[in-house]
């Protein structure tokens, strides 16, 4: 049976073959989407242990990791942004060559800090720091992967 | 199959491979977190023992090795005369063998060779020498107790086949940290600490401080002691002193200045035990053996050296400001303190040189010759205090640089009394 004549006498079983695999296809990148933003899938890479540890005790724990980490501004360059930071995680976690103390990048620190204002522009909106051109984290530092909350050490077995 | 199909088959199989192998790594096997120990049994001296067992400890261990200068040029590994940057040292520890030999020390692997090669050490010197050269002084001390201190240094290095190693600092069995220098327990045992309940965190700092501590040879049985029953400061030592404790005296009598004066040795965990990273809670491990990785694998760097070789592992985890924002601010402080400490020791030479004078005039007042040498001893231990410490003020640069300027009043006021001591116009 050739290719032709196959369509034809199913395609409107293909198509709801198509509809069924296109839902479901959405479903599952969804959900996917919003399991790979959260910190129990961030959490699960090796070289983040220390950085979810302290956002566990931070008072932040009800936000997650894309929630500061991933720009909000539109959904493309979230996907974007989300992409890249994914990709490059990976590439190093299967490399294992990440550094020892893990930093922003000046493009990383300038989406978290748009994400700081998201939630906590009403405080700033009045003062002079509306004006822009501050860093929030210069002065804010440690506020959610603080120092010394983490379990330490090497533990011997 | 068609070409399209079989392009297709291929095509999946070749991205289930390459995801599957990259989930595998990524997920499914992640490197350790933990050490898997491997008890050795006690009285396991040698290195290389531990090492087929600890091998990345040991592979960092092994960089001790490495001689070279301190980043900022304070210190560091290399084998050069501390007088050539002080001059001062050759008056100030004149009669001493200090003012002989005073070479930078390198790292522990050279612990005992560096103490054969020492110019300050000869066939009559004593065992207690040995005491933190070697895990052997465990053996030593469990043998003779402190007896072994008195037996000649030269029987005790024959004994002695490694340096400063592994079972220094861990227990071969549990690989808990302990300490072996049965001074250091001595000495915090007077003060109401009992080592053997120490939490780990504080153990990261015993261990190092069971060695780079200020002491001193009780006369007689020539028994290591710890100055530690007023406190750990300059000023509450030079009191400790001051008592004749054991009936300890004077390190020497410079026999220019006829002054009886203290040498200091390396109070590096008593200038850190007042400084503001121990008042947070940071050990000495946290900077010096900051915990690194090697494949992922997390452990401890047993390369104990400058932090500023490594900003990143051991200040950055804090001070996350950059690291060099963070090596200026180091290097300043060095700076500051290393200026102020060659000022006091040439001012302390100059009051040696001064007393000397006083001293051999005839008729010059006894009493306030003898104020003058008590005024020096004092201006001589608190500039030694600094300059014998290993971190060039960084572990505690207030207080450092406090000590400091009380050594050059100090000093000052010695001239002055020397001066009054043989009348005005004779010097």
């Amino acid at each position: 049976m050739d290719l032709g004549k196959f369509l034809e006498r199913s395609s409107l079983k293909l198509i709801l073959l198509g509809i069924v695999v296109a839902v479901v296809g959405m479903a599952l990148s969804g959900a996917g989407f919003v399991y790979s933003s959260g910190p129990d899938f961030c959490g699960s890479c090796h070289s983040m242990n220390h950085v979810y540890y302290t956002w566990q005790a931070s008072n932040h724990k009800t936000v997650t990791c894309s929630d500061c980490h991933v720009p909000h501004d539109n959904i493309l360059s979230m996907i974007y942004v989300k992409g890249e930071n994914g990709m490059r995680d990976v590439y190093h976690e299967f490399l294992r060559d990440y550094p020892d103390t893990l930093y922003f990048t000046p493009k990383g620190k300038r989406i978290t800090e748009g994400n700081c204002l998201r939630c906590h522009f009403s405080t700033v909106e009045n003062t002079a720091m509306a004006a822009g051109g501050q860093s929030c984290i210069k002065c804010h530092r440690g506020i959610v992967h603080g120092q010394n909350r983490s379990p330490g050490g090497v533990s011997v077995e | 199959m068609n070409r399209a199909q079989k392009f297709l088959a291929v095509f999946l199989g070749m991205m289930i491979v390459f995801f599957g192998v990259i989930v595998v790594r990524v997920w499914a096997v992640k490197p350790p977190s933990t050490m898997k120990l491997s008890p050795l049994p006690a009285g396991e001296y040698d290195p290389a023992v531990w090492g087929k067992a600890y091998p990345l400890e040991y592979a960092s261990y092994q960089k001790n090795l490495e001689m070279a200068a301190s980043p900022t040029g304070y210190g560091g590994s290399v084998k050069v005369q501390k007088a050539d940057m002080q001059p001062e040292i050759y008056t100030n520890f004149k009669g001493n063998p200090f003012s002989k030999d005073y070479t930078e020390d390198r790292g522990h692997l050279y612990a005992i060779e560096d103490l054969k090669e020492s110019k300050r050490i000869g066939p009559t010197s004593k065992g207690a020498c040995i005491t933190c050269k070697t895990p052997y002084v465990e053996q030593f001390y469990k043998e003779s107790g402190w007896g072994f201190a008195n037996q000649p240094l030269n029987e005790l290095l024959d004994k002695s086949k490694h340096p400063v190693s592994c079972a220094n600092c861990h227990d071969p069995e549990t690989m808990n940290l302990r300490v072996i220098n049965p001074a250091f327990i001595e000495a915090m045992g007077r003060q109401g600490i009992d080592v053997n309940k120490a939490s780990r965190e504080e153990m990261r700092s015993y261990v190092c401080g069971q060695c780079h501590s200020e002491y001193y040879f009780e006369p007689g049985t020539s028994r290591v002691v710890f100055p530690w029953d007023q406190g750990t400061t300059p000023q509450q030592m030079y009191q400790y002193y001051a008592a004749k404790p054991n009936g300890f005296q004077q390190d020497f009598i410079h026999p220019d200045s006829k002054t009886p004066i203290l040498k200091a040795q390396h109070a590096d965990f008593e200038e850190w035990q007042n400084g503001v990273h121990a008042k947070f809670g940071v050990s000495c491990a946290d900077c010096h053996m900051p915990y690194i990785r090697e494949n992922g694998q997390k452990y401890s760097s047993h390369w104990m050296t400058s932090p500023l070789k490594n900003l990143d592992a051991s200040c950055m985890p804090c001070h996350k400001d950059g690291t060099d924002q963070l090596y200026n601010q180091v290097k300043a402080t060095q700076d500051n303190v290393w200026q102020l400490q060659h000022t006091a020791g040439l001012n302390v030479a100059k009051a040696h040189e001064i007393i000397a004078k006083a001293g051999n005039i005839p008729n010059a007042n006894q009493a306030q010759l003898t104020n003058a040498r008590e005024l020096l001893r004092q201006a001589q231990w608190y500039w030694d205090y600094v300059a014998a410490s290993n971190s060039m003020g960084f572990h505690n640069s207030v207080q450092e640089l406090h000590t400091l300027g009380q050594s050059i009043d100090l000093s000052h006021r010695a001239i002055d009394a020397a001066k009054q001591a043989v009348g005005a116009n004779q010097l």
